[in-house]
């Protein structure tokens, strides 16, 4: 393979093909040999920095025999196989190994780690939401980053619809009067990102309800009856569909390639080619024979709604391309990804317009001029922007966490959620110094969809309490005001509803989405606060460090140990096996025990007071329960391996942790590198620094605009530009001829 | 970390391809395969049926009423051998009651741990692989290997109840691989058109035809651009395209064996698109008898609200329209305490395990019946508690799997956590992949507390 011509920063991908195969399921290739083909690609690629001379990074490899017996040989091993993995080593400069030669190293490895009793685990591929930390980031942000690579781009692609994207269609002109259709995708689970370009292949059960979705649609687009043996239309079915139902008059060629014509437009939004409508004509014809009229063209018609084209958004480049190999986004490919990377509709209708009428060229310039028209028009729903904070900070899992009423009945995560939703939506409407507001703002929406109204429901129930304490003072000697319903205000510190929304919350308390309750309880677990996974969250969105996933082995559990602050029970983590992953995470976490598991401001955690509650027993010795007591809150923490010199050192609390991340040159970085790995739908690589660099710059130079952010993203050329990885195409004549 | 549920099938074309080439009459002909044992005595299929419920079984619920746990510390089981007593001398407790009239097939089993699992509400997929799954499919679960193991048309087919009824596929208990999940079916309607909707629409016939002429057209038509695309897209097709020849492939086949669909296709209810999750949950064991009696499957999975966070369901049709979290918390209903809610519950799934297994025994095969050939197995995903921690995970096992498993009316309790004669649930799923002629030393994780035992391969206590 010749090497030379690949960017290095998109190499890994190549490799990651290579060797997908041997390490899946497929059939195991000749096992390589240690003497014979491992330790001369060690020679020849690592030991001239890992070797008897040097240890680059304290790591030799010059002594390794091929044996994993030890821990110390297996993590020796792991690393090198994650380093050729993600294409990291050798440097750039240095002579790369062929992915084949890479390829066997780690299927030898992954080979004798199974041996040995011992899983290889493949880092987070770089196609996937968590492996886009693995870039180093001062490559990227360094003066002369990219220099010596082949300019950005994406490599072609095709990106499976989103789920949104899909219920969009259901909703609409299509699917709208559909029955018994269903969501057939889903996401990526769990926290981060939901849709990368690389995460999705269409399995057979999804494909299966596809197909049954496509039946369903189609049937309702082509709705008849018969009146005393006359053909009659359903209402608000397109003629051109439904009139070849009618089996009393069988449809002519003229009127199937009509119809076919007609489900183009609807699916694809574009005429088709003459040869697909030659193909779709001979497919009815057969259907019509072996299946009936009705069967056999609602068949054909369904076929529409499963091309390929209309599961997957195709991003292959069109034209010839430039000297580094690169093509621009076709132009019906350009505006389906910038309708997508805003909305999830196709082009709205300005965009479609221009583009049938053949008046849409591909450029940056139309791109940007097309970005600035939909950002400024506020008639146009953008749920993706939204989608982009919600994903980024995690903070709408909180409907996933199960808390106890018991616990807590004025709990109510889809509230909490809709609030910081309104929060950032009314950052982004000012638009200005965007992440620092989002980081520290004291400001919140308050249950902001029904306070009023609830606050009004809650004076009245207080007022007709007080008037019936106040006739019957007796009966009421003992009670106190319970009203009906959650009171989510008290998750924000509050008394009661404020008047006014956003409203500031009790000085000194909350900084941001860190603070608010929703983000709190996202990063919880079910009776408790979760430092761990907080601190993570930091070090991976803020600081943009890597903490590696729980090893498989370990028994990740928490003494059961009630009298103990959640601190003091985290102690187990300090071992020092454990402390390695957790000295990332638990300072930074430590921070937010100001607040409970359901995020509410204290200013004390309650623990079980065992001394009392071993004495807590009735006549006959059996325990009454247990008694707890107040212990002092301690939310001291450490930002430490930043490699930002200027933030590290000790925090008191969250707030003061906060306010040192939102004025991180570093931070806002590592934000702009997520915005970039949402909106391109991969993580970035090496070749993408200059994108990067500009859209820091775009967004630092205007103060902190989202928007002028988004503008810099979608006119990069990482968006616009596409490259071919691996073996070249032949030709891309099929989606050309999909194209009029 | 991040789960991509829409993998699950990526190698199902060289899956399928692989047991096309190895097992090929199998699957060409279950039914030619299952009159041929009738007429000849040759060896019927090996069939296993796994019923999940949700929410962890206490140990208690599933121990015969004469018989004493020995009970202590933080993991309960505190018994100091192997105990395994014959089950007639011994009364049913009343969740188990369904099943009296097969006590001499059954066996209770105590006392397995499954602490790699991590316990919680859910070992998700971790309950049938063994090992901690937070929501994602770290690795193949048993019923995905008993699936490669004995190959059929329908390699496996997964079906169950969700905690909302308007959920269809669900990603909760089974995996192909790591990152491979594999679909739990929470409509029946959706279930049934999968497996017989070949032979049961009204214009069956036309419905059927035109399908497989879809079905040609879409792999031509997939295959013409997967020509054309690079490398790593083509890839990504692939499985859309693997999706349609498989299809297309199984299609044939139901093609050939529509008269046994036919004839053994469940009858189309109500309970097919029903409200009432006792209706779904009974239509699923429906359609999974007939998928296991028309040869369709011999693995089938049958999930009651598993997983998270699709546990938290409620049996209205029992008349508890308390959801199954409160009452794992301890609430009770109209004065029924939580206990009894949670029995009657249970027994609702032993009285659907019952059904099952009488339907398997009225289908003759070879010299016996379906039955005879067949191993019903009964967990939960949540082990031995509504929190669990995995000390102990009760099975309660119904069958002998053509008679390679000894599960003649027993009771077995294995010895406390931590004492020699211990095994783990990872020992039981290898004596199941024993029991389908596949021989392993360990399934899943092993449990790192647990090195000094000798814990590899089957339990020879229950293999025949």
């Amino acid at each position: 393979m010749k090497q030379s011509l690949k960017p290095s920063g998109l190499f890994p991908l190549t490799f990651l093909l290579v060797v997908a195969t041997p390490l899946g399921l497929g059939a195991a290739a000749v096992n390589p040999d240690f003497e014979k083909d491992i330790r001369p690609f060690l020679a020849q690629h690592c030991t001239k920095c890992h070797g008897e001379k040097k240890q680059a990074g304290k790591l030799a490899l010059h002594q390794l025999d091929g044996s994993l017996s030890s821990e110390k040989a297996r993590e020796t091993w792991a690393r090198v196989s994650e380093k050729l993995w993600l294409g990291e080593m050798p440097p750039e400069g240095e002579p790369r190994p062929s992915p084949h030669a890479s390829g066997r190293v780690v299927n030898w490895l992954s080979a004798e780690f199974a041996r040995a009793g011992h899983k290889l685990t493949p880092p987070p591929a770089l196609e996937l939401p968590g492996g886009g930390n693995r870039v180093s980031h001062e490559e990227l942000f360094a003066a002369k980053a990219g220099a010596g690579v082949r300019p950005p781009a994406t490599a072609a692609r095709l990106w499976r619809v989103s789920p949104q994207i899909y219920e969009e269609l259901l909703r609409g002109e299509l699917g709208k009067n559909a029955r018994g259709v269903t969501q057939p995708f889903a996401a990526l689970t769990g926290e981060g990102f939901k849709d990368f370009a690389g995460a999705f292949t269409v399995d057979e059960p999804t494909t299966g309800l596809l197909l049954r979705n496509a039946d369903a649609i189609v049937a309702s687009l082509t709705r008849f009856s018969y009146e005393d043996g006359k053909f009659k239309a359903a209402g608000n079915t397109p003629r051109e569909l439904v009139s070849l139902m009618d089996t009393n008059a069988p449809p002519t060629d003229v009127q199937l390639r009509a119809g076919i014509e007609r489900q183009f437009k609807f699916v694809l939004r574009r005429e088709p080619t003459e040869a697909e409508r030659t193909r779709f004509v001979a497919f009815m014809r057969k259907n019509i024979t072996d299946a009936g009229q009705v069967t056999g063209v609602r068949a054909a018609l369904a076929a529409v709604l499963l091309l390929p084209e209309a599961i997957y958004r195709s991003e292959l480049g069109a034209g010839e391309p430039d000297a580094h190999g690169r093509r621009m986004l076709a132009p019906h490919e350009l505006v389906a990804a910038l309708s997508f990377a805003l909305t999830d509709r196709p082009p709205d209708r300005t965009l479609q317009t221009a583009l049938d009428k053949g008046q849409f060229a591909a450029s940056r310039e139309s791109a940007e001029r097309e970005v600035r028209r939909m950002l400024a028009d506020d008639s146009l729903a953008k749920p993706r922007i939204l989608r982009f904070f919600r994903e980024f900070f995690g903070y709408q899992i909180a409907t996933e966490v199960f808390k106890d009423d018991k616990d807590n009945k004025d709990h109510e995560a889809r509230v909490l959620v809709e609030d910081t939703d309104r929060l950032v939506l009314h950052i982004l409407a000012t638009d200005k110094d965007v992440l620092r507001e989002l980081l520290t703002t004291s400001k919140s929406f308050v249950s902001y969809k029904t306070a009023a109204e609830q606050k009004k429901k809650r004076a009245e129930a207080l007022a007709k309490f007080e008037a019936e304490k106040a006739q019957n003072p007796e009966k009421f000697k003992n009670k106190t005001f319970s009203p009906q319903g959650r009171e989510v205000f008290r998750s924000y510190g509050l008394d009661d509803y404020p008047d006014q929304q956003p409203v500031n919350l009790p000085a000194g308390q909350r900084a941001g989405i860190l603070t608010q309750p929703s983000w709190l309880v996202a990063f919880s677990m079910n009776f408790d606060n979760h430092p761990i996974t907080r601190g993570k969250w930091v070090r991976e969105r803020l600081l943009g460090g890597i903490v590696p996933d729980l090893p498989i082995t370990v028994d990740a559990q928490l003494p059961n140990a009630p009298e103990q602050t959640l601190r003091q029970r985290l102690d187990v983590t300090k071992a020092e096996y454990c402390w390695q992953c957790h000295q990332r995470m638990n300072p930074l976490g430590l921070p937010f025990e100001l607040f409970d598991h359901f995020g509410r401001f204290r200013s004390s955690e309650r623990v079980q007071d065992k001394e009392a509650t071993a004495a807590n027993v009735d006549s006959k010795g059996k325990s009454r329960g247990p008694v707890f007591k107040e212990a002092p809150l301690d939310t001291r923490g450490v930002l430490a391996l930043t490699s930002d010199a200027r933030i590290d050192g000790e925090v008191a609390d969250p707030l003061a942790l906060i306010q040192k991340l939102a004025g991180s040159a570093r931070v806002r970085q590592v934000f702009v590198r997520h915005a970039f790995r949402y909106w391109m739908g991969r993580n970035e690589t090496l070749a993408d620094a200059p994108v990067l660099q500009a859209a820091d710059r775009a967004y630092a130079e205007s103060d902190g605009s989202f928007k002028a952010l988004l503008v810099s993203l979608l006119t990069s050329d990482s968006f616009l530009y596409r490259v071919n990885i691996g073996k070249p195409s032949a030709s891309n004549e099929v989606l050309k001829n999909h194209r009029p | 970390m991040t789960t991509n549920p829409n993998t699950s099938f990526l190698t199902r074309r060289s899956f399928l391809h692989g047991t096309t080439l190895g097992a090929g009459a199998a699957l060409l002909a279950p039914m030619l395969q299952r009159l041929e044992a009738e007429s000849t005595g040759a060896p019927a299929p090996r069939r296993f049926v796994f019923v999940i419920e949700g929410n962890g079984v206490n140990p208690e619920q599933v121990q015969p009423k004469t018989i004493t746990r020995k009970r202590d510390g933080q993991s309960q089981n505190s018994a100091d051998g192997l105990v395994d007593l014959p089950l007639a001398e011994h009364e049913l407790p009343r969740a188990l009651e369904p099943l009296a009239e097969f006590k001499d097939r059954l066996t209770i089993i105590q006392g397995l741990s499954g602490r790699v699992c991590g316990g919680g509400h859910s070992n998700n997929f971790g309950a049938l692989g063994c090992y901690s799954s937070k929501k994602n499919a770290a690795g193949e679960t048993i019923d995905c290997a008993l699936a490669k193991a004995v190959p059929s048309l329908f390699p496996r087919v997964g079906l169950g109840i969700s905690d909302r009824a308007e959920h269809s596929i669900i990603y909760n208990i089974s995996a192909w691989g790591p990152e491979k999940a594999a679909p739990i079916q929470c409509r029946p309607d959706l279930a049934y058109n999968e497996l017989f909707g070949s032979v049961a629409q009204g214009a069956g016939r036309e419905d059927f035809a035109a399908r497989g002429n879809l079905l040609d057209f879409m792999v031509d038509d997939v295959k013409r651009l997967e020509r054309t695309l690079p490398a790593a897209e083509r890839e990504r097709l692939g499985s859309y395209l693997g999706a349609f020849e498989s299809m297309k492939d199984r299609h044939s086949r139901l093609n050939e064996i529509q008269n046994t669909l036919r004839a053994k296709a469940p009858v189309v209810t109500d309970k097919f698109r029903s409200e009432v999750e006792t209706d779904r949950l009974d239509a699923g064991f429906d359609i999974g008898a007939a998928a296991l009696i028309g040869g369709l499957t011999n693995v089938l999975v049958l999930a009651s609200g598993c997983g998270d966070p699709f546990f938290s369901v409620r049996f209205h049709g029992l008349g508890i329209p308390l959801d199954k979290h409160s009452i794992g918390h301890g609430k009770e209903h109209n004065g029924r305490p939580w206990d009894e809610l949670a029995t009657t519950i249970r027994r609702f799934h032993f009285e659907q395990m019952a059904r099952l297994a009488k339907k398997l025994q009225a289908v003759p095969e070879g010299r016996g019946t379906m039955l005879d050939n067949t191993v019903i197995v009964y967990l939960s995903d949540g082990a031995e508690g509504h929190h669990s921690r995995c000390w102990e995970w009760p099975m309660v096992v119904l069958g002998n799997c053509g008679g390679r498993l000894k599960t003649a009316g027993r009771f077995l309790n294995f010895p406390r956590y931590g004492h020699a004669a211990h095994r783990t649930t990872a020992n039981f799923y290898l004596t199941l992949l024993a029991a389908a002629g596949v021989r392993r030393d360990t399934f899943g994780l092993s449990d790192p507390n647990l090195k000094d035992l000798k814990l590899k391969g089957p339990l020879p206590e229950l293999l025949a």
